[in-house]
């Protein structure tokens, strides 16, 4: 995977010479490419004169932030409590099962991404699966199957 | 449009949008909330411009997306008017007949309104509605009514006239003095008193002030932040530029989960048109008060919403909490002097400015002021938000608005104050809900998550759930803290796989006292609450794991089993085919048994299995019958044992 | 001058209000000891162990704090050994001794507060998390080389992806400060101690121990006929190597095409190569990882040359990992340069564009002598005093006491030699070799003039660990 340093760049473009802007930085790069690329850090660390282990350590604190590339499709499974107290964790288990892999990682042909997220703030449709950003709402296992399927 | 100038330009501008709208011109509001785009109302949004294009009727019928109406459970909701029916869980399907009938019509379909499960009487408005009956919405009622992305929908409810009260005919003091008068207790966590808060970075030295709302809404389960900020995004910052007023702040910042894309995109246009109107920026409404405002997207940590770690979030710092013992409404962002509200406390201040400290002191109890939205989710049958007077007991908020719990299950508790808070059990039901109160049952307020539970849920595995939770949400930078919840987890990790020993409720019990006296910051502090608010009140389940290695509500795997009643069991082959791991034995006529080495406890067949046979059973705490001898498990045709519908 | 009056486990103390001091250093002062874990004077309050909290009673309430971060007032009455106290720090204790159950200094506090078995499980860690080397890190030297990485029961310490640090130059300073094993077992920095850089020596070395220049055999000032700066000689020392079959590749620092003056390390084969990476670039460079990068890449007998600090980080990896068996036949040699300190290219280049108002990507030639720095742009020179430049001196350089590459094979620099020499000083027989492989003009040194400079160097590296040493002692 080859990153586009130039969009990198004008990313960081956008920032220079404001204080306190490193996390909104790495918020816009994580949406620009999914994840925060190898180089990249490097890259920031140059231009805004900030050591990679801070920027590394600022992108490995929060969640909204991965230093893994991801799948084609990224699925985050709510497990919220209100979630968690309609049957969520059978969710999670069902989609693991089906992906074959645990969450926080992707599948081998990077198709899909998993992650668990701890509140979407959708409670009242509990429990829900949230896939590039279409939510399914009150889901059963046995739909868990149907729903992976439309994502190629 | 030309920016408003004055108080005067303000009132004009209101009569004009109020002017031209024409009342009997028939309306339709479709509440667009994340929970309504989660069932679809984009897709019926689409359908309603359609169907109005094919029907000749653009520019005649007004349409306007709103925000949430709080009955997520029954979302997308769509009112009608002149007449406010009210149609729920609508689809696109259902949208050519609505344009037909009831706009061209008038006439109301039935099969779309709310019918209440007991009675089967049917309701048109929404306010007649058991959900919304109990409720009185005082911060909420503007998302009914206003398109978030269009700042006349709000001015056109009176929107912003608090704040030109307050520039124009208040001095910075005598609003304080209105607030703390009010008492306005924060709708973040604690309950501090807002209007003190405010006095106290009024009152510290250091220039620039800032004042920040807090978006952050990191307890799981509460969702009524993101509803406000997404649905009525000028109220907020209206009552955050009341507050700066009032402090003597000029720059104010928004943080706000990047988790609400929907807040962000529509707090981005509010603050857009609020500069654009003259309403925020230079010389708002002409009076010189000079104040702006800026965004900063959290990036999900739970940790982050405490106040401390908050500011240095917004510094563009880790989001871990200082080691400082000064609080941050004087020495805050960049050490200056920052004063901090959640949504809901200052989406209350607009409303306490137009109507007074006195009206507002009438509503609620003795100690908590006002209204509090609480989510009431879980298993509820109405699932949704609800604003209701502090005091108004948790009887009425699960039973009456609520609907009691569904599939007639028994009510087991209500988890409040997320995972800082407790879970209070059926004893309690009539206790009123105030901050107080709620500390008393050794939970708490917090934003206002209430979650029901039934007895399905096993409160050891709850309890697990939460540090579990927290493990992954503290900054791990406290040793009580992140080695104490860590090792919680194990002793409960241990306790739900049948591990469990004598002394482990003790020990949890010690840690906990060594988190909440030691730690470095709230989240520490509090972690402990959820273990030992289901010690307090659910001690006996704690046993039965641990003694009898039994789980009561039939959900710890390791200590249940799955079973197949050979008296129900029809061989109608569904559990055998959906059993991922071939566990299940049988054929067509033949009665199903599990092989229970091979089961896996996924419980899929539990799930499959027809509710009106039911004949996989969860048992716990006992062996598994025996399995009946391979002669007698065939069903003669024509005559089916047990089960049925009995 | 206002006093503050209060009392520490019934004793009666004053302060000064002016001082702002905390409830630790005011125990301190009359000889009562609170046990600390992540404290240190020079660094700020970190609040992460919790072990000093001590009970406080104001106005009549009793509340538990933190000894290390909070501020003393007028009226306090503190208990530091209440039974909540102990309590409290008794299961702190515990909670660690878990986690390290072999730490001698976990398991001296522990046993002396009662402590002998945890009833947790036992994990096999070894760092407690305290920060003490993040902190000392970032605050104090200013590299920030390692720092924490994730949250929450996953928190731990370490470099970006885990990876080799391009940052660290191995001053030894969180080693010095780490109250347990963990530092030392770190293997992506490279603190090298006093005993490190006796073992590194003994292992890699040999020829007398200056006090002054370190352990050599020779000290020579040569000239070659390659034009480069100061006398061209290590490009000499490459192209020679390289053409005797010494080494088959050199991790050298060149200016990056279309970039001006901004430099990286690049691998080169070949003369062509060599050349373009002539002069002096005064820049600190990523080095490490391109070394990594290299070795992965089926390189084995590479020449590096480098800066004290990136030999004392190539010296640390050679005594800690096994390079033989990751990549068989691994063959190193270090060519050291002399270094008083180097510069950040961004820092650099803006300071040199506010000072002299020009561009210092267009620059022709760059050079720091007899504490001069001078650009010389369109043939003309521009020159002031280096202090001037202080504050874009590459972090971490005044924590550093090695001025003439003393864990090197060949150390080279100007200082010592007349105009148009170098000095070069062999280490080892790995040196020597590639020495007496090339041909050069040979000259007398000042020793003398070295000496000055390594004295120099090392005063300021000094007063700057006393800063830490000073707490330790405490």
């Amino acid at each position: 995977m080859k990153v586009k340093m130039k969009r990198v760049d004008e990313i960081i473009e956008r920032y220079k010479g404001e204080e306190g802007v490193l996390i909104q930085l790495l918020l816009d790069i994580q949406s620009e490419f999914n994840w925060i690329p190898h180089g990249v850090i490097a890259r920031i660390s140059e231009k805004m004169r900030i050591p990679t282990s801070q920027i590394y350590r600022i992108a490995s604190f929060y969640k909204a932030m991965s230093l893994n590339p991801v799948g084609r499709h990224i699925i985050h499974v709510c497990l919220g409590t209100a979630c968690q107290v309609r049957g969520a964790p059978k969710i999670l288990d069902r989609v693991e099962e089906n992906l074959k892999i645990k969450e926080g990682s992707t599948t081998a042909d990077m198709r899909f991404s998993l992650r668990r997220v701890n509140c979407l703030g959708c409670c009242a449709m509990g429990p829900v699966v949230v896939v590039d950003g279409n939510y399914h709402g009150k889901i059963t296992p046995a739909m868990v199957e149907d729903i992976l399927e439309k994502y190629e | 449009m030309p920016r408003l100038n004055s108080k005067e330009d303000l009132k004009a501008l209101r009569r004009k949008i109020i002017g031209v709208r024409d009342l009997n011109k028939p309306y339709i509001t479709l509440c667009s909330g994340t929970a309504c785009h989660a069932t679809g109302s984009d897709a019926v949004a689409a359908a309603i411009q359609k169907e109005l294009e094919k029907q000749c009727l653009t520019g005649e019928v007004g349409v306007r997306r709103t925000g949430c109406h709080g009955f997520c459970e029954r979302g997308p909701i769509i009112i009608i008017y002149p007449g406010e029916i009210c149609y729920l869980n609508v689809t696109p399907e259902d949208v050519p007949e609505i344009i037909s009938k009831t706009i061209k019509g008038r006439e109301i379909i039935e099969r779309l309104l709310y019918a209440d499960p007991n009675t089967g009487e049917q309701m048109v408005h929404e306010q007649d509605i058991p959900f919304y009956k109990y409720q009185t919405r005082l911060v909420f009622s503007g998302n009914l009514w206003v398109d978030p992305t269009n700042i006349e929908d709000y001015i056109a409810l009176g929107g912003y006239r608090a704040l030109a009260k307050v520039l124009h005919e208040m001095t910075p003091e005598e609003v304080l003095e209105e607030v703390k008068r009010a008492n306005l207790r924060g709708r973040g966590g604690g309950g501090f008193p807002a209007g003190r808060k405010w006095e106290t970075t009024r009152d510290a030295s250091g220039e620039p002030k800032y004042v920040i709302v807090n978006c952050d809404e990191g307890d799981p389960g509460a969702y009524m932040d993101r509803s406000i900020m997404e649905g009525n995004p000028h109220r907020v910052l209206e009552g955050l530029t009341i507050a700066a007023y009032a402090i003597g702040a000029t720059q104010g910042f928004v943080y706000v989960r990047q988790e609400y894309p929907l807040a962000v995109s529509n707090l981005a246009i509010a603050l857009e048109q609020a500069k654009e109107y003259g309403l925020l920026g230079e010389d708002i409404l002409g009076s010189g008060f000079e104040f702006d405002v800026k965004v900063h997207r959290g990036a999900g940590a739970f940790v982050s919403g405490e106040s401390s770690a908050l500011m240095n979030a917004i510094e563009g710092k880790v989001g871990e909490p200082r080691p400082k013992y000064v609080h941050t409404s004087e020495a805050g962002i960049w050490d200056k002097p920052s004063n901090l509200n959640n949504v809901e406390t200052l989406a209350n201040v607009p409303l306490i400015i137009e109507k007074g400290a006195d009206w507002f002191g009438s509503i609620g109890t003795e100690g908590s002021k006002g209204t509090k939205i609480f989510s009431l989710v879980g298993t509820v049958n109405n699932t949704g938000l609800v604003e209701v007077p502090m005091g108004t007991t948790l009887r009425d908020i699960i039973y009456k608005i609520g609907g009691g719990i569904r599939g007639g299950k028994r009510f087991k508790g209500v988890q409040t104050g997320g995972p800082s808070g407790g879970i209070i059990p059926e004893q309690y039901l009539d206790s009123p809900v105030d901050f107080d109160e709620l500390t008393k049952l050794g939970s708490m307020m917090g934003s206002g998550g209430m979650i029901a539970i039934d007895e399905d849920t096993c409160i050891v595995d709850l309890a697990r759930y939460f540090v579990d939770f927290l493990c992954d949400e503290s900054c791990g930078k406290c040793v009580p803290c992140r080695e104490g919840l860590k090792r919680m987890r194990e002793i409960l990790e241990d306790i739900v796989a049948g591990r469990g020993k004598e002394g482990d409720i003790e020990l949890l019990k010690e840690i906990a006292v060594v988190m909440k006296e030691a730690s470095l910051c709230a989240l520490g502090t509090t972690a402990a609450n959820p273990t030992l608010s289901t010690i307090r009140y659910f001690r006996d389940e704690y046993e039965a794991h641990i003694k009898e290695k039994r789980c009561p509500a039939l959900v710890c795997k390791d200590l249940i089993s799955y079973y197949i009643d050979p008296e129900k069991c029809i061989a109608c082959l569904k559990c055998l085919k959906n059993c991922p791991e071939g566990a299940i034995e049988g054929e067509k006529r033949v009665i199903h048994v599990i092989e229970q080495s091979k089961c896996v406890k996924c419980g899929i067949c539990y799930d499959v299995c027809p509710p009106k046979v039911g004949a996989v059973k969860k048992i716990s705490g006992r062996p598994v019958p025996p399995s009946l001898p391979e002669a007698e498990r065939a069903i003669r045709k024509g005559k089916k044992k047990g089960g049925g519908s009995d | 001058m206002r006093v503050l009056k209060l009392e520490i486990d019934g004793k009666a103390v004053e302060v000064e209000a002016e001082k702002g001091k905390t409830i630790l250093e005011a125990a301190k002062s009359i000889g009562i000891d609170i046990p600390t874990l992540c404290y240190h004077p020079a660094l700020e309050p970190f609040g992460a162990c919790r072990l000093c909290s001590v009970e406080i009673e104001k106005r009549g309430r009793k509340k538990i704090v933190t000894a290390c971060n909070y501020p003393v007032e007028d009226g306090l009455a503190v208990n530091t050994k209440s039974p909540e106290i102990i309590e409290i720090r008794k299961m702190l204790l515990e909670l660690l001794l878990a986690r390290c159950p072999e730490e001698g200094k976990i398991q001296r506090l522990a046993h002396e507060h009662g402590v002998v078995k945890p009833r947790f499980k036992l994990e096999d860690e070894r760092c407690i998390l305290c920060g003490l080397c993040t902190r000392v890190c970032e605050e104090l030297v200013g590299v920030s080389a390692i720092n924490v990485i994730n949250r929450g029961v996953e928190r731990a310490i370490g470099t970006p992806y885990m990876e080799l640090s391009d940052d660290c130059i191995g001053c030894g300073s969180c080693a010095l400060v780490c109250p347990t094993e963990a530092i030392k077992r770190e293997k992506n920095i490279y603190p090298t101690t006093a005993e490190d850089t006796r073992a590194i020596e003994d292992r890699f070395l040999e020829g007398e121990r200056d006090a002054e220049l370190g352990v050599y055999t020779d000290l020579i000032a040569g000239k070659s006929s390659l034009d480069g700066q100061d006398g061209g000689i290590v490009s000499s020392l490459l192209i020679s190597g390289i053409k005797n079959n010494l080494f088959d590749a050199a991790l050298v620092v060149h200016r990056k095409d279309g970039y001006g003056y901004k430099a990286e390390a690049v691998v080169v084969e070949d003369v062509a190569g060599i050349r373009r990476a002539q002069g002096t670039k005064y820049l600190r460079v990523p080095m490490m990882s391109k070394l990594e990068e290299a070795l992965k890449a089926g390189k084995r007998r590479i020449a590096v040359v480098g800066t004290p600090c990136e030999v004392r980080a190539v010296r640390k990896i050679q005594q800690q990992r096994d390079l033989e068996r990751e990549f068989p036949g691994v063959e190193i040699t270090l060519l050291g340069l002399f270094c008083f300190e180097s510069f950040d290219y961004e820092g650099l280049k803006e300071r040199t564009k506010r000072e002299f108002g020009v561009d210092l990507d267009k620059a022709d030639k760059t050079q720091i002598t007899k504490g001069k720095y001078i650009v010389t742009v369109d043939g003309e020179d521009y020159s002031c005093d280096v202090r001037a430049f202080e504050d874009v001196v590459s972090e971490g350089c005044p924590y550093c006491d090695d001025f003439v590459s003393r864990l090197a094979d060949i150390s080279i620099g100007s200082v010592g030699s007349t105009d148009g020499y170098s000095t070069v000083i062999v280490r080892s027989e790995v040196g020597k070799k590639l020495l007496d492989a090339t041909e050069f003009v040979q000259a007398e040194v000042t020793k003398k003039e070295i000496v000055k400079l390594v004295r120099f160097k090392k005063k300021r590296a000094d007063k700057n660990f006393a800063v830490i040493m000073d707490g330790l002692a405490t």
